[in-house]
């Protein structure tokens, strides 16, 4: 059972980063100072980070 | 008291006449009774040699009689000593039982904080044979001792002293006897040399896996003290789901790298313009993949110079969806050596729906670090789109890193904590 939970949690971890790059979430930049379309999460504005 | 055993031989104490169980062999020299201390010469019709008295019975899960095997050799407990060594206020005791075997001869098994050790005597002599107190105190590492191809380094030293005595031994001990012991470890193994006064001892000791010769003797391994120290002997182990988390998480950084290195290879470039630095740029592109990220990469002739770029992203109704502002600013010269620092392109990442767009951007200032010349040249334009991106990835690579290397680290805990009672001090 343990094996189990180490080895789906580890692996759904890398499935679940690459999921979040692979779509782009809280994929953009902070250098957008103000944006009205969606952002990678889902909402408005900027959320991201300097690339 | 002793163990039952029904098939031992009996005696009568000579003393006060208790019965006792005979299972020594014929290399016993002296018979200790439990009940009244007498210590009888087995060699000569149990003559009573001395009386020991007020002796304090010390804890052990062993008793005299109980029969075992250890790696593969079947023993039987005849004798029980306990000791105590005393140094700097702190004391520390331990109980030795000897133990017998018909084929194999004799040997000891100590109690010492939760745990069993085996030890039996060697024949052969080390090189150097003998580590002095002054080769200790003088000596700027730990002196080692080289037997059977193995190097054991200097663990500790002490005079330990015996504090009680029951059953049968080899030889003759009595209360209140010392012998100068050094100990040296090399991995699974302790060497001891025995100063016994007339000539030095060598044994060797190992720690038998605990679970297996507990229950061999008969002694449920539960209802034991947990040991609250590592034991210098103690094997470092590593459960199975420890090691199938370390190697999970190094495959998983390792898949994390993989990915993050292919994801930073998708993209599609679609679209590029450049102009002179003091007019404004305006490039088109569109956009066919809305499920993933477009990039747009900002470029300035920047040397030794800087750039700030303000711009806006339009839809097809000229309305503004995005605003930005980058700096650009590049440096480099020699000074010990080449460098440089900054960079003469930035980019800019952000999710936008299907349709056509526009960037439009403009120098707003600019400035250079010395000279006349003008910041930039020329400003520059790429747009990709179908960018995914790899900064999860990279997080994930390092904390599935640090992961697998956190379990490696477990290991030097272990060596440290195995030394950790060592006597030695580097000053």
């Amino acid at each position: 059972m343990a094996k189990i939970i180490i080895l789906t949690s580890m692996l759904g971890s890398v499935g679940g980063l690459s999921a979040m790059g692979y779509y782009g979430v809280w994929g953009e930049s902070s250098n957008i100072v103000s944006a009205r379309v969606g952002s990678g999460g889902g909402g408005y504005g900027t959320t991201g980070r300097v690339k | 008291m002793s163990g039952e055993d029904s098939g031992a031989t009996r005696i009568n104490c000579t003393q006060c006449g208790a019965g006792l169980n005979v299972h020594g062999g014929g290399r016993v020299r002296a018979h200790v009774c439990g009940y009244c201390g007498a210590e009888m010469d087995t060699q000569d019709n149990y003559k009573v040699l001395r009386q020991f008295e007020d002796m304090r019975r010390p804890n052990t899960p062993f008793e005299i009689g109980m029969e075992g095997e250890i790696d593969g050799v079947k023993l039987i407990i005849i004798g029980t000593i306990g000791k105590r060594e005393a140094h700097f206020g702190r004391s520390w005791n331990w109980v030795d039982h000897q133990v017998f075997s018909p084929t194999h001869g004799y040997g000891w098994l100590t109690w010492e904080n939760g745990r069993g050790i085996f030890t039996r005597k060697m024949r052969k002599v080390p090189e150097p044979a003998t580590i002095s107190s002054g080769t200790i105190e003088n000596s700027e590492n730990r002196p080692t001792t080289r037997l059977d191809g193995r190097n054991f380094t200097y663990y500790s030293s002490g005079k330990p002293k015996i504090t009680f005595v029951e059953g049968e031994f080899n030889f003759v001990p009595k209360m209140g006897d010392t012998n100068g012991v050094v100990s040296l470890l090399s991995g699974d193994e302790m060497l001891a040399m025995i100063d016994n006064g007339r000539e030095i001892e060598y044994e060797v000791s190992t720690m038998p896996d605990q679970t297996t010769l507990f229950e061999s003797f008969g002694i449920d391994p539960q209802s034991l003290d947990k040991p609250t120290e590592t034991h210098p002997l103690a094997p470092f182990k590593r459960t199975d789901n420890a090691a199938l988390a370390r190697n999970v998480a190094f495959a998983c950084a390792a898949l994390c790298l993989v990915l993050a290195l292919m994801f930073g290879s998708f993209g599609s470039h679609i679209a590029t313009g450049q102009a002179g630095a003091t007019k404004p740029l305006k490039v088109t592109f569109d956009v066919t993949k809305p499920a993933h990220l477009v990039q747009v990469r900002l470029s300035a002739d920047v040397d030794n110079s800087w750039a700030w770029i303000e711009g806006e992203i339009t839809d097809g109704k000229n309305e503004a969806v995005a605003e930005f502002q980058q700096g650009l600013e590049y440096y480099h010269g020699y000074d010990d050596g080449s460098w440089s620092e900054g960079s003469q392109d930035q980019s800019l990442y952000l999710r936008l729906p299907e349709g056509t767009y526009s960037v439009n951007i403009a120098m707003a200032e600019g400035g250079v670090q010395y000279g006349s010349k003008p910041a930039a040249r020329a400003i520059t334009i790429d747009v990709w789109e179908g960018v995914v991106s790899t900064f999860w990835l990279w997080i994930g690579f390092v904390v599935f890193l640090l992961m697998g290397a956190l379990f490696l680290i477990q290991r030097f805990f272990h060596h440290k904590a195995r030394w950790a009672g060592s006597d030695w001090d580097d000053e």
